[in-house]
């Protein structure tokens, strides 16, 4: 029985501050049968992250496609496209397309997912190399395949829990602050006791 | 004297000093505290954010729009899933810009399924107090050919009948002699081997849709320009092989040629098949392709079975009917389910009126395997703990260990029913009446308000007896928690519609989940 046909992210799992660049792998898994090109829709939390367009590494070439480029399409649905144009150079194609390069726009949770709706207009395709140019992707293992990205603020520890770590650091420096302020009081308060007492 | 020190210290410049010491430090502690909160953001941010008139509307079976505003612009996530739990919403949707109207389409919708969803606007999550917000697809017209009327597995899988087939209201409201004549069909056997064609099949799988796109240009430039938007790297790479390709080729607006050519059959061949999931299957339209394909070949040929077209070991067959639809969702006709962990192979090929081998394209064939999903039956204590009546047809009940993640998993749907006479089968007595059907439907729901499909709601003192339990996807007997029943009364009077709560408010008389 043939592998599906399918795409996947790697890591799984990434955790990353706020502002971070987020390098994502896109692979493919063809098994034996031969890729001209391939087209991925990936969609995420557009209020977690964002392709960085800005940048000039934004999309890696895996080696194996000819030309691969990414796009936003609208914030949190993103198009790559890899293409082989010469004939001969038609291989199975199992391995990385491209890396792509997200930032990490604000703190939160998202998962990173494939579009892959048979016959919808926009969704992610392979296409084998055969005499009718055939669609082999499986959507069902495809979507199967996600990332989960969690985004902490900047200003906190990766790993802790943002909320509540931010509420304690500054009830600390309230009572720092407090504590302060009374001892200033206390002393102040015994000096003036003393001048009275010497009069 | 005492007096005149006490005089003497109350106006002591000192005393003043420390006094106007104690209430800078108060004035201090004052401004860190304001400080402190500002920096924390108790502001109305969180108000500004929250979603307003969150509305839905169908747009078809499969899409779904849901509305809403907030007071500030913000770029909204619709977090969604077919569970009432925010844990299991694995999709999002969500506006596009930062807008105060928001308006996103949920796409890739199951037909005749409640979707559960909260929304994430900014900074907060909002889950409508806890409830959720939550629609209902309506029913697909994909597979007109498996009505519930036919299955039979009616008695036992209640999934498939609907008020409108059990419930036949024709007489007056008072009428209670009403039966259930869907409850009663007999099934037809087992599914019939028909026009299996004889050609030895590959074994080979071949799931391959091609994409909808419409790329319209010639110019390769172009269309590589338009990969994303219009075109798709099949476009771009039809344009660079040109007649290499064969996909588009072929002649257009001709008629029907009889017999059919070897040259037609290979021009209108599927030449893609793919799975949704186990039972929700769907290929290449003939009207997608030349207009002669879709002339020529007017229905489509589709098998299921339990094991792989190369092998001859016996295998339970799940489909093998010819449909007009390009879609196929199983049960198939009288044909059984597959079990959860089931692996089912399909292959479907288009015909002509004729049929037949000779009048039709080459088959393509495709598998899927079942999600096993948990059995009912094997959750513990997974059983309704009560059913209750709030207002004359206002109907509630819950599960008597909803936190039970195993209940939970494995619990798919409720089937309720009620009559005027607490009988559920037709009386072998003939001096017994036969019930009146106010209601015989599964939901997915805790809750239900008559009028059921289209019964009769009951009438001000009627009474009528409900019973309802927990099924899992398969619904049967064996799949079931127990009946739990419950007989009550219509108060005579009706509440005025302004008192009378919401549809989906919860009953009072018991705590809710």
């Amino acid at each position: 029985m043939d592998t599906p046909a399918s795409f996947s992210f790697n890591p799984v799992s990434v955790s990353a501050t706020q502002g971070e660049l987020v390098p994502i792998d896109i692979l493919i898994h063809s098994d034996d049968k031969s890729v001209i090109s391939a087209d991925v829709w990936i969609k995420f939390d557009p209020t977690v992250l964002e392709l960085a367009d800005d940048q000039s590494s934004v999309v890696a070439n895996g080696d194996l496609f000819q030309i691969v480029d990414v796009k936003t399409i609208t914030p949190g649905n993103v198009y790559l496209y890899a293409l082989n144009q010469s004939k001969t150079s038609q291989t199975p194609a199992n391995g990385k397309i491209a890396t792509i390069m997200l930032r990490a726009k604000s703190s939160g949770n998202t998962l990173l997912q494939f579009h892959c709706v048979p016959f919808d207009e926009k969704t992610s395709q392979i296409i084998e190399f055969d005499a009718k140019l055939t669609n082999i992707i499986d959507c069902n293992s495809t979507r199967n395949h996600t990332t989960e990205i969690i985004v902490a603020d900047s200003s906190q520890v990766l790993g802790a829990s943002s909320t509540r770590f931010a509420s304690l650091k500054g009830y600390v420096t309230l009572a720092v602050l407090i504590f302060i302020l009374i001892g200033i009081f206390i002393w102040r308060y015994q000096k003036i006791s003393k001048e009275i007492k010497k009069k | 004297m005492q007096i005149a020190t006490s005089k003497s210290k109350k106006i002591s410049p000192k005393q003043l000093r420390t006094m106007g010491i104690i209430f800078g430090v108060l004035v201090a502690i004052g401004v860190a505290v304001g400080l402190f909160l500002l920096t924390q953001g108790a502001g109305t941010q969180a108000s500004e954010e929250m979603p307003q008139s969150v509305e839905t509307m169908e747009i078809d079976a499969s899409k779904v729009s849901v509305s809403w505003s907030t007071g500030k612009e913000t770029i909204a996530v619709i977090e969604y899933g077919t569970e009432a739990d925010a844990a299991s919403f694995a999709d999002f949707a969500f506006s596009e810009n930062p807008t105060t109207s928001h308006n996103v389409e949920i796409p890739s919708l199951e037909p005749e399924t409640t979707y559960y969803f909260q929304i994430r606007s900014g900074d907060s999550v909002f889950d409508n107090g806890g409830l959720f917000w939550s629609f209902t697809t309506p029913p697909g017209d994909a597979n007109p050919e498996t009505t519930p009327g036919l299955s039979p597995t009616a008695i036992l899988s209640p999934v498939s009948i609907t008020p409108s087939i059990s419930i036949s209201p024709v007489a007056s409201p008072s009428a209670s002699i009403i039966p259930t004549p869907s409850l009663t069909a007999t099934p037809s056997g087992a599914l019939q081997q028909i026009n299996t064609p004889t050609a030895s099949p590959s074994g080979e799988v071949s799931p391959s849709p091609t994409g909808v796109a419409i790329c319209s240009s010639t110019n390769c430039t172009n269309i590589l320009q338009s990969l994303g938007n219009l075109c798709t790297t099949q476009d771009y790479v039809k344009c660079l092989l040109g007649a290499n390709v064969t996909v588009t080729e072929g002649p257009t607006g001709t008629a029907t040629p009889a017999p059919v050519s070897e040259e037609m059959r290979s021009t209108c061949a599927i030449t893609s098949l793919q799975s949704n999931s186990c039972s929700s299957w769907i290929w290449e339209d003939m009207t997608a392709k030349e207009l002669s394909c879709s002339e020529t070949f007017t229905k489509y040929f589709v098998q299921c079975k339990g094991t792989s077209w190369s092998s001859s070991d016996p295998a339970p067959w799940y489909c093998n009917k010819t449909t007009s639809s390009n879609s196929l969702s199983l049960p198939c006709d009288n044909a059984p389910t597959p079990a959860p962990g089931q692996a089912v192979f399909c292959r479907v090929r288009a015909e002509t009126e004729a049929g037949g081998d000779d009048n039709a394209t080459d088959w393509v064939y495709i598998n899927s395997t079942c999600s096993s999903y948990g059995v009912l039956a094997s959750a513990a204590n997974c059983q309704i703990d009560y059913l209750q009546q709030s207002l004359c047809g206002s109907w509630s009940w819950s599960l008597a260990n909803f936190k039970d993640p195993t209940c939970t998993a494995a619990l798919d749907h409720y089937w309720l029913q009620c009559t005027s006479n607490g009988l559920f089968s037709n009386p072998t007595d003939p001096l017994t009446p036969t019930p009146y059907w106010y209601c015989n439907t599964t939901t997915e729901e805790s809750s239900l308000d008559m009028p059921c499909g289209n019964a009769f709601a009951p009438a001000d003192g009627q009474t009528l007896t409900c019973r309802v339990r927990p099924e899992d996807a398969y619904g049967t007997n064996a799949h079931a928690g127990e009946w739990k029943t419950q007989t009550l009364t219509c108060p005579t009077s009706t509440p005025t519609p302004t008192d009378a709560p919401t549809a989906t408010t919860a009953p009072t008389a018991t705590p809710t989940p």
